[in-house]
């Protein structure tokens, strides 16, 4: 762990009803794209929530941006973006969804989403509660990623995309990544587009670390992250 | 009719196995014989509702209490819907595939509560006394050969009376805000009519409200409508954006300054209807009551509910995996605020829009009197000091504010205890009036069911606590 890491975890444990997730220690550091993998129950949306200071931990030490997010909410949701498709959203049109959250951002970037709308053919005048699946999905991202967060949290982002559509999501999460500054988590059971994008993988089963490290050290020699992940036993 | 009893038998039984439906709706049924619009007068005679006899001010408040109850009815009936569309809660029912149409759905929910309605009153047939004499509230109890018939045909017109509204309650609607203002078309259209005459006499009720009734299954439509012009209407294609703030200090602001169009909007229609009633005057036909009163509903239903002008039921927020109670909360738990800052935001915006309608009602009240008489005071319909009616009523705030706060995080408990504590507010004011109950005994009533539904929510206020072990 460095001084400069984004997320820094030490000794983490947290209880959701009778699940207990168990993190050691582990970081993570600007210009990083994490894969974040394991099977259902596994623990990974709880270590989301509690990174974005959604839910609170038992036990340990949880720093993002240098600080606790569940005592230091704004600050760390005001350079945080998260992104979960059972995330309910305000039911307005996307314009006035948009210009509603937009005040909440001082680094919201008006051109970003523009392009973002574009690069995910939302039109602005569509009603939230008209979206289908798919677009109800594209929007969340939209609104994670308009204010350039430092770090963005992305829980099963491609959920109800087509094909185009996960492919605009890597897309962008490539573009947030360019800034060496910024980090991504990316939470998904669509292990070719987490293998393809990820610098890093943290594979969780049943609320403990099953591995951590590069993805090119994990998943070598040929064999994929699915093979990967049934070798480790946390296929599900 | 087979597929109305079918649903009705199932729906019946489904009511049944439920302890707090069955109790609510035992109790709406129990109150039916208290405010049941009177058809029978003093004298034995049959007759309909008159205005010039009985008064305005009267029957508004049977027809207010028909509406209530008939709400409650209507929503324990049908039940909750999970999943599908958020968007859809208030326009489809439970499993919408059911061999059943959508009338005869609703048909079959409203005899369900009609049920409830016949089993409470057997007993009085049976017995032949009225309610009033077996709960001892009247002198020694008269047996009257001609009681049953008339008790009979009371019931038989107050269900007439009844079905529009809880056909109307029971019917899938666009969205909440529709959902409510229904009903307060409704209501003005009863009071039209009761004015016009039209629910004098026996006949003319009966007729009057099956042609309503019928209007109100007409409008249950099973077609998918057009889009509503609003979401015809081109807006920018661009993307909105303002001007981003300290999260704090742009969430004050919303809190504040997002409801004022709203609420300006509420004033500015009740002045205007204030100078038509000076220059037109509307009140002698009763007009002014019947606009005025949809104006304040409209605003309780699309300005309370709405803090920071977002939707708080659950109906007005999107999720992947279909709606639930506490989306509103969840919808702004990932903005840069703390989750307590908003709660604190819904239930101070539930004090003071609830406090903002009771002062419009007030001043509109003062005003209406001042200009007619040049007396600065309250009265109800009648022309009788309306300060005892209206005054009391702002002990119905604090339950709205919890009501809402509950509503937000989704607290079915504390939600339905404010809703109950709400309503006994405006039952309970009545009834202490009609009895003459000691002003403190009337205001310690009132005190306790405000703190009974201002007081519990404030548990979802508190500020987050540091962690066990943590230390971060």
């Amino acid at each position: 762990m460095t001084d400069s890491a984004l997320i820094a975890l030490n000794d983490l444990r947290a209880k959701r009803g009778s699940f207990t997730l168990t993190i050691p220690k582990w970081s993570v550091s600007p210009g990083e794209v994490i894969g974040l993998v394991g099977p259902n129950g596994a623990g990974k949306t709880t270590l989301l929530e509690i990174l974005s200071g959604l839910l609170s931990p038992a036990d340990g030490d949880v720093k993002v941006l240098d600080r606790d997010p569940w005592t230091s909410p704004v600050e760390v949701r005001s350079a945080l973006g998260f992104m979960s498709d059972d995330m309910p959203i305000f039911a307005l049109r996307i314009n006035k969804l948009l210009k509603t959250v937009s005040g909440y951002y001082e680094t919201w970037d008006r051109d970003l989403v523009e392009t973002l709308l574009e690069r995910f053919k939302l039109d602005p005048r569509l009603h939230v509660s008209r979206l289908s699946k798919g677009q109800a999905t594209r929007i969340r991202l939209v609104l994670a990623m308009g204010f350039r967060p430092r770090l963005l949290l992305l829980d099963e982002p491609a959920s109800g995309l087509d094909l185009a559509g996960r492919h605009t999501l890597l897309e962008s999460v490539l573009d947030v990544v360019r800034d060496p500054a910024r980090s991504v988590i990316i939470s998904s059971h669509l292990l070719q587009d987490v293998e393809r994008i990820s610098d890093r993988l943290l594979v969780l089963d049943r609320g403990g670390v099953v591995t951590e490290g590069s993805t090119d050290e994990l998943v070598g020699d040929g064999r994929t992250l699915e093979e990967a992940l049934i070798a480790w036993g946390a296929a599900g | 009719m087979r597929a109305i009893a079918k649903h009705w038998s199932i729906q019946l039984r489904l009511t049944l196995s439920s302890l707090f439906a069955t109790a609510v709706l035992l109790f709406c049924a129990l109150s039916s014989l208290f405010f049941w619009p009177g058809i029978i007068d003093s004298s034995g005679a049959i007759e309909g509702i008159n205005v010039g006899d009985e008064g305005i001010g009267g029957a508004a408040i049977y027809l207010l209490w028909v509406l209530t109850w008939s709400m409650m009815a209507g929503l324990l009936v049908p039940g909750q819907v999970f999943g599908g569309k958020p968007h859809e809660l208030f326009s489809v029912r439970a499993l919408p595939t059911l061999p059943i149409g959508p009338r005869a759905r609703v048909v079959g929910d409203v005899l369900v509560v009609l049920t409830f309605v016949v089993v409470v009153r057997l007993p009085f047939l049976a017995a032949g006394i009225g309610p009033s004499e077996m709960f001892g509230f009247e002198q020694a109890p008269v047996v009257d050969e001609s009681f049953r018939s008339r008790f009979l045909i009371d019931g038989a017109m107050g269900t007439l009376l009844v079905l529009p509204a809880l056909l109307i309650w029971a019917s899938p609607a666009r969205n909440l805000q529709v959902w409510f203002v229904k009903p307060l078309f409704l209501l003005g259209l009863l009071l039209a009519f009761m004015t016009l005459g039209f629910l004098a006499t026996p006949l003319r009720l009966a007729a009057t409200c099956a042609g309503l009734s019928a209007l109100c299954l007409f409008s249950v439509n099973r077609e998918p409508r057009l889009p509503s012009l609003w979401n015809r209407s081109v807006g920018s294609s661009a993307s909105r954006w303002r001007p981003g703030l300290r999260p704090m200090r742009r969430f004050r602001r919303d809190l504040w300054l997002k409801p004022l169009p709203l609420a300006a909007t509420i004033v500015a229609i009740e002045a205007v209807l204030l100078a038509a009633d000076g220059i037109f005057d509307l009140s002698r036909y009763h007009l002014f009551y019947g606009a005025s009163s949809l104006n304040i509903g409209m605003g309780f239903s699309f300005l309370a509910f709405r803090p920071m002008a977002n939707n708080l039921i659950a109906a007005g927020l999107s999720a992947a995996s279909g709606s639930r109670p506490s989306d509103f909360r969840a919808a702004w738990a990932v903005l840069p605020l703390r989750s307590e800052s908003v709660m604190r935001g819904v239930y101070l915006h539930g004090v003071v829009s609830g406090l903002f309608l009771w002062l419009t009602v007030l001043a509109t009240n003062l005003t209406n009197t001042w200009i007619k008489t040049g007396a600065l005071r309250l009265e109800d319909f009648d022309g009788d000091p309306g300060g005892r009616l209206l005054l009391p009523l702002v002990a119905a705030i604090p339950c709205l504010a919890g009501g809402l706060t509950s509503a937000a995080v989704g607290d079915a408990f504390r939600g339905w205890l404010c809703l109950g504590a709400g309503i006994g507010v405006f039952v309970g004011n009545v009834v202490c009036l009609v009895n003459k109950v000691p002003w403190q005994a009337h205001g310690a009533l009132l005190l306790a069911l405000a703190l009974v539904g201002g007081l519990p929510p404030l548990v979802h206020l508190r500020g987050r606590t540091a962690r066990a072990g943590g230390t971060g």
